[in-house]
């Protein structure tokens, strides 16, 4: 009973240090200036973690993936998201390749007016990181 | 009207688009696949598993590095 409760208490500490270290590095990493050296690092420390772990444990997994685990889906839902899809990277093309730049703003440069403060820059790194956690997050509950 | 405020309406129109093709995937009984599920479509490939995480390495580059 005792050695459970120690455990949990363990698995909690553990749990609230990675948190408290992601939170630290994001804010650290969203702080340096962009077109840097440790800006490149700090970005690419995580984006190649990432890349690592999505490729590495895949041939296993591949061998492991049970037949027929695709759904089928309806070509018109699909079609759905396509039009929608292709209707925003043709306005964006459209706006990239339109002049002057200024008065023809892209995802990216709104996006970018959005993440112009420290804070908003933290809370977007956050959410890149988080989107990062998700693309591995099958991967990460199979070897729990 | 100035062609930056329509570049922001598109765009606009285009998350509202977003939001209906949400609200629609959501509904019982809906041909339209959520988005949940067209993402993990592309990730039950290897391929598709890998230019997702290269998608998401490309936007962290675009946004905090360049």
């Amino acid at each position: 009973m005792r050695a459970q409760l120690s455990r949990n208490w363990r698995l909690k500490a553990a749990l609230a240090a990675s948190v408290l270290a992601v939170l630290g590095y994001a804010w650290f990493a969203s702080g340096v200036r962009t077109f840097t050296r440790p800006a490149e690092v700090l970005t690419f420390i995580p984006a190649f973690a990432v890349l690592l772990w999505t490729i590495a444990p895949l041939r296993r997994a591949r061998q492991r993936r049970p037949s027929g685990s695709r759904a089928p889906y309806d070509p018109r839902g699909i079609a759905a998201w396509l039009v929608l899809l292709a209707a925003v990277v043709g306005w964006e093309m459209f706006q990239l390749f339109s002049k002057p730049r200024e008065r023809h703003p892209t995802i990216s440069s709104l996006l970018n007016s959005l993440i112009s403060t420290h804070p908003s820059r933290f809370v977007g790194y956050l959410l890149w990181l988080f989107a990062g956690w998700l693309l591995l997050r099958d991967r990460l509950a199979r070897r729990e | 009207v100035s062609s930056h405020a329509i570049a922001v309406t598109g765009y606009c129109v285009a998350l509202a688009a977003v939001v209906v093709l949400v609200i629609a995937s959501l509904r019982a009984g809906s041909r339209i696949p959520t988005a949940g599920r067209l993402v993990a479509s592309v990730r039950s490939t290897y391929l598709g598993r890998v230019l997702l995480v290269l998608g998401w390495g490309w936007v962290g580059w675009h946004f905090f590095v360049r």
